[in-house]
Order: structure tokens, then C-alpha cells, then sequence
């Protein structure tokens, strides 16, 4: 396997990390910290003895083209993009800092899409590809607790689900799996008080890897935030307008 | 976000503040604000990891292997790594740290700032004698490489200085290599605490692993009647894999029933022995013989509620006949009960804060009651009077006053503390009660 991990550094990415350089020939991890992507990279080249290399990007502006060349020089071939990288913010209840609202748009959507769009066309084309998509469960139904970011994940997941008509459509080799992830144990959910318990992420990590090399146009994890977010959906608008989530 | 922490022996516990950073700049970013506690697995018998009005750091998220030399050998690591985690990777690469406390879960950054023995002090010395490199981050003074030439002061302190120096990032160890793959131990009956200590002394240098168990509920000349645990590497099979183990939560709410009292502790102790000398010769797998507590879980909680204290006192060896004497005597007249004793054998100078010297060191397991505070505080005089320790680690109840006595540098160590830190931003509630 060779891999390139957006998002690799905490949380999410990170368990994905650890648990696939075991089967990885080259890692290419990408996150916004190089004191982190050098820890990462050292850790894992010591304990499985695979190749990893890191590039320190801001998603806000980072060049795609630049990431995607960078990769094919060092890896020489990529068969799976794991976009993982996510950003939300407890103020993302209305009107919000253009900067604030930049930084969700950017970290959830566009910067990931503009990063799967710069590896389409290579991963089309490569037998036992896969492009790992993380969205939310946020994305079931729009509500005033975190509209930018539900919105830029809903974004993100309809996009992957367009690569994965394409691919379909050409018989691509390359499978799409995208996910509505629930609560997770991470920075971005430590100290809150949530609804409902956060997953670990090396647990979450688990389920992903295992399903690589299948198609999923959209899989809740844990798989019980299905029932909540048919429960949710199916909350009549009366009712709902007044719940103060 | 504030939780509640507990400590192991559950003796202190307090509502505080707490963040688990996973990332460099939000460590860094949240030292710059407050008073500081640093904690590892957050599993010490008293309370370091944590204190009034200070916000907890938990380090275990940075728990990555930075570099390894397996000639050398040596190894550095974030100093939220645990005990287990190393175990499982040096293991199978024919390499081991030789100075383990009895936790998988213990982190390496809280080996250090406790400076923790292993199971044969003796022939290994302490954790921070393998300690080659630290990586200190403060606040005030930013990133820090300490070594003992370059930086010895800082070195000394941060090495058993409870977390007060400020973050230990990371770390180089050295390691040695593994002298076999499962440890032959043999019981080797003794009839009496001072036999234990005789015998102790004559063995402490043939053997790998040495430390008794002592039965202190008998009376008369059978008290302390037990064995020692003798053991030699051996490389006759194959390393086995770690056992799947269940963490320690000294704060989580559940149900501890109270079995070990001094109404019970006799009982249980026989029971414990007769079960146990069935067992005269074993061979044992190294994750067994390293982290012995992995398996019972449960003897924290069998305590109660209440918890209990540990008591672990380092006696110098001219002094062992006239404390022994005093102690048992002393124990007789009293309420309580030990539950567990157990001596090993020790050498090495003291200085600052390190629980360390030549003599043995006991270690007594009580019931928290009222009863025991009254005899853990006139033994604290007992020990005083003989020159001996208390390991500052493990018992949550010792005074400050009692502290000064014992430690002859403990002045000079919060002297020291205060010129390198005069805001004292790191500090918990082992060194509020200590007041260092």
C-alpha cells in the first residue's frame, strides 16, 4: 500500500496512520504542524519500518498540484487518499469571523476537494485504489448548531459521491467510501458535553481499514448514529424549529 | 474541562482542571496560562499528577518513538509512551528496560519525575540511572535539553522532582538487552522478618529478581513469617506475547467492595500463603514478572472506598535490627493490620528527593482507617529516629515536617526549585502537603 493521509497528525488520521504502516510500503502523511509530522514519521518508520513521508500544509492555502507532484516524486505511485482532516468551532452557531468561516470552509471542504480533484485522474487508473471521504453525522439535517461546518461537509460527501458515479460510469478500479462520522474522542469534542458518547478513534480506524476495497456511497460510525439520524431527520419541522441544538 | 481525580491509594482526591493535548502547539500553547500539574497514566499512589487550582496536563497522547539505536542501545521517546507499549516493542528486538515498576500503564515521563526503582534496586539502581537525555519544556524558559553534563542542576531536579520543573517532553534511555525470555522463580521460605532481611542480604547477589512477601499479621517470633521471591533469566522458550490488560481508573465510579481490613487481613494472608508456597518453583512470562499488578486489578479496589496507604521505607542496613525491633513492637500495640509487606534489597546514595541508599526497603500496604494514620505517624517517628526514608510517591499522608526531617537536601531542593522557577508555575498536591 502506498497512502497519503490529509489530516494525519491527531485524532482520526493519526489511528489511521498507525494501524496501516504496518501494511504500508510508503505513508505520505500530510497536517498543518511539522514538529507533529516528524514525530509521526520517526515512530512509525522505527516500529513497522516503512517509508513515511511528511509535508506540512495549510489547507487554507495549499497548493494541490504542488501536494500531488510532491507524492508521485517521493512515493513513485498512490493507491489510497484518506481525507480526514476536520475543523469545527463551538461559535459556528450564526454569523461568525469571516477569517473563522474561512477556516471551516476550507479545512472540511474545499481544501480536501481541491486536494481529491489533484489525484483524480491518477487514482482513477490504478487497480485496488481506494479515496476515503470522512464527513458527519452533522450532515443528516441542517441546524443553527454548526451550520458552516455541516454544510461544508455535506459538500464534501456529495462530491465524493459524484468521484464515485464517475468512477462507476468509466469502470474505474478506484472505490469510493465516504462516511458520516459520529462523535469522536478528539481535540475538536474534548470538554463538551455531547449528546451522545464519542467513538475512539483507533476503534473507528478499525472499521474504516477494514472496509478499504469496498464501495460506500455513505456509513454511519458507529453504525447505531443510523437510527439517530433517521430519528433526526424524521423530527417534523414544527418540533424541530424550536430544539436548541 | 475539569474532572475528578483520584489517587491510586485513594487518599487524595480534588475536582481540577484538565486538557489532553495530542498536538505541539496546543501543548505549548496551554502552558503559557496558570499553575501546571503534569500527569503520565495518572495511576501514582499519591497525588503528583494533579493539584488544587492547577490545570492537569496529561501527556499520554505524545507516545511516539522518536529514534532507536538498537547497538547502542538506546531509545527516545515522548514521555507519554507507557511501560507496555516499550515492552511490546523491545521485547521482540531482544531488549528491555531494566528498572520497571509494576504498571504497564506507568508512562516514562512519570518514571522519571518520580525517579521509581524496579524490582531489584539492587543491582539496577533506580529509573533515572538509565536516563540519558531529557526534554524539558517550561513556559518561562522554553524547550530544555538536559543531560548530565550540560545541564546537571536542571537534570537533577527534573529526575524525582515530581513534575515541578516543568513538561517532560521526551526522553533517551538507555536499554540493555534482554538476558532471557521468562524468569525461573523459586520461593525461598523464611520464618521471620529479620531472617528475611538476613537471608536478603546473603542472595542479593545472585539472583535477577529478589524481593520477599512477609506475613505481618502473625505474632510473635513467626511475624513477617513469608519468602523470597528468587529469580534467574531464562531462555528456554520463547518470548510470549502481552496478555491483554485492564487499566487502571482510580477516579471511576464502581463498586469496591472492602475485603482487606484488619479484621480480615490474618485470613486472607494464610490463605494467600498457603496458596502460594503450592508454587515452590515457577516459570514465569516477563510481562508477568515485570508488571505483577497487571493481572489483579482488583487489589486496589478490595480496599474500599477508602482506599489505603502504602507505606515504603527505606531502612539503612546497620539500623534494620533496632527499627525492626521497634516496628514490630509498635505494630503489636496497635488497631490496624498490614495486608501486604514485602523488602527488598537497596544500594546507592541519597540525595535531593531520590529514594535511594544502602539498606532495605519495606513496603507496608494498610487499610485507610484512623487506626492506621496513628500507627503510619508514630512509625513516621520510628523511621526518623533510624535514619530512614519514606518513599515520597507512595504515601499520601506524610508531613512536611516529617519530609524535612528524612530528607536532609529537601531545603536545598526547593531552594534550587525556587531560583530556576520563582513562579513556581508547576506544582500538585504531593508538593503542596510536602511544601516544596
Amino acid at each position: 500500500m502506498r497512502a497519503c493521509i490529509i489530516g494525519a497528525s491527531a485524532g482520526l488520521g493519526r489511528a489511521i496512520a498507525e494501524q496501516i504502516a504496518g501494511r504500508a510500503e510508503h505513508l505520505y502523511l500530510v497536517a498543518s504542524d511539522q514538529s507533529d509530522l516528524d514525530a509521526m514519521a520517526a515512530d512509525l518508520s522505527i516500529r513497522h519500518a516503512v517509508t513515511v513521508h511528511t509535508a506540512a500544509l495549510d489547507l487554507r492555502n495549499c497548493d494541490p498540484n504542488a501536494l500531488y507532484a510532491d507524492v508521485v516524486a517521493k512515493m513513485e505511485e498512490i493507491d489510497t487518499l484518506f481525507l480526514v482532516a476536520g475543523f469545527s468551532s463551538k461559535d459556528d452557531n450564526g454569523a461568525v469571523a469571516d477569517s473563522l468561516a474561512n477556516t471551516i470552509l476550507t479545512v472540511n471542504f474545499t481544501g480536501p476537494v481541491r486536494i481529491a480533484n489533484a489525484f483524480l485522474d491518477r487514482l482513477a487508473g490504478v487497480a485496488g485504489a481506494n479515496i476515503v471521504v470522512c464527513g458527519s453525522v452533522a450532515t443528516a439535517r441542517p441546524r443553527r448548531g454548526n451550520a458552516l461546518y455541516a454544510s461544508a461537509k455535506k459538500g464534501l460527501e456529495f462530491y465524493a459521491q459524484a468521484i464515485r458515479h464517475t468512477f462507476a460510469n468509466i469502470n474505474s478500479p478506484c472505490k469510493v467510501q465516504v462516511y458520516h462520522l459520529g462523535y469522536l474522542k478528539t481535540r475538536m469534542t474534548f470538554g463538551q458535553k455531547l449528546l451522545f458518547p464519542a467513538a475512539e478513534p483507533d476503534n473507528v480506524a478499525k472499521i474504516i481499514i477494514s472496509n478499504l476495497g469496498k464501495d460506500i456511497p455513505g456509513l454511519c460510525i458507529p453504525k447505531w448514529w443510523t437510527v439517530i439520524t433517521t430519528v433526526f431527520k424524521l423530527v417534523p419541522w414544527a418540533i424541530f424549529k424550536k430544539m436548541n441544538i | 474541562m475539569s474532572r475528578l481525580f483520584v489517587s491510586l491509594d485513594r487518599h487524595t482526591s480534588l475536582q481540577a482542571s484538565w486538557c489532553q493535548p495530542d498536538r505541539y502547539r496546543d501543548l505549548f500553547d496551554l502552558s503559557r496560562s496558570g499553575p501546571l500539574a503534569v500527569a503520565g497514566a495518572a495511576v501514582s499512589y499519591a497525588a503528583a499528577g494533579f493539584g488544587a487550582q492547577a490545570e492537569t496536563i496529561q501527556m499520554t497522547a505524545f507516545r511516539r518513538i522518536l529514534a532507536f539505536d538498537p547497538q547502542t542501545p538506546s531509545i527516545t521517546l515522548e514521555a507519554g509512551i507507557s511501560l507496555g507499549s516499550l515492552f511490546d516493542f523491545l521485547t521482540p528486538r531482544g531488549l528491555y528496560l531494566p528498572v520497571q515498576p509494576g504498571h504497564p500503564q506507568i508512562t516514562i515521563g512519570g518514571c522519571i519525575a518520580a525517579a521509581v526503582h524496579g524490582k531489584n534496586q539492587y543491582a539496577e539502581g533506580l529509573f533515572t540511572h538509565w536516563v540519558e537525555q531529557i526534554q524539558l519544556w517550561h513556559p518561562d524558559h522554553g524547550m530544555m535539553t538536559l543531560d548530565r553534563q550540560s545541564e546537571a542542576e536542571l537534570f537533577s531536579l527534573t529526575c524525582g522532582g515530581f513534575g515541578t520543573t516543568g513538561i517532560i517532553v521526551a526522553a533517551t534511555l538507555r536499554l540493555a538487552v534482554l538476558p532471557g525470555t521468562e524468569l525461573v522463580v523459586e520461593k525461598i521460605p523464611v520464618d521471620s522478618f529479620d531472617e528475611t532481611v538476613a537471608r536478603l542480604d546473603a542472595l542479593k547477589d545472585q539472583y535477577d529478581l529478589l524481593y520477599s512477601w512477609n506475613d505481618m499479621t502473625r505474632g510473635g517470633a513467626a511475624q513477617g513469617k513469608g519468602w523470597i521471591v528468587a529469580g534467574r533469566y531464562s531462555s528456554e522458550a520463547q518470548a510470549k506475547p502481552s496478555p491483554v490488560w485492564a487499566p487502571l481508573d482510580p477516579a471511576r465510579k464502581r463498586w469496591r467492595p472492602k475485603i482487606f481490613s484488619a479484621a480480615s487481613a490474618a485470613i486472607i494472608n494464610r490463605t494467600y500463603a498457603a496458596l502460594e508456597t503450592r508454587k515452590p518453583r515457577q516459570t514465569l512470562p516477563l510481562f508477568e514478572v515485570f508488571y505483577p499488578v497487571a493481572s489483579k486489578p482488583f487489589y486496589f479496589d478490595w480496599y474500599g472506598q477508602g482506599g489505603f496507604i502504602e507505606q515504603q521505607i527505606l531502612v539503612p542496613t546497620l539500623a534494620w535490627t533496632s527499627w525492626s525491633e521497634q516496628t514490630r513492637r509498635l505494630l503489636q500495640t496497635s488497631d490496624t493490620a498490614i495486608t501486604l509487606a514485602s523488602i527488598k534489597a537497596f544500594r546507592g546514595i541519597q540525595s535531593l528527593l531520590a529514594y535511594d541508599g544502602n539498606g532495605f526497603s519495606v513496603s507496608f500496604d494498610l487499610p485507610n482507617s484512623p487506626q492506621t494514620l496513628a500507627f503510619l505517624d508514630r512509625l513516621d517517628s520510628i523511621n526518623s529516629s533510624h535514619g530512614a526514608i519514606t518513599n515520597l510517591i507512595k504515601d499520601s499522608r506524610l508531613s512536611a515536617e516529617t519530609c524535612r526531617r528524612q530528607y536532609p537536601q529537601a531545603q536545598e531542593f526547593t531552594d534550587r526549585l525556587q531560583r530556576y522557577d520563582p513562579s513556581r508555575r508547576f506544582r500538585n498536591a504531593l508538593t503542596a502537603r510536602l511544601k516544596l
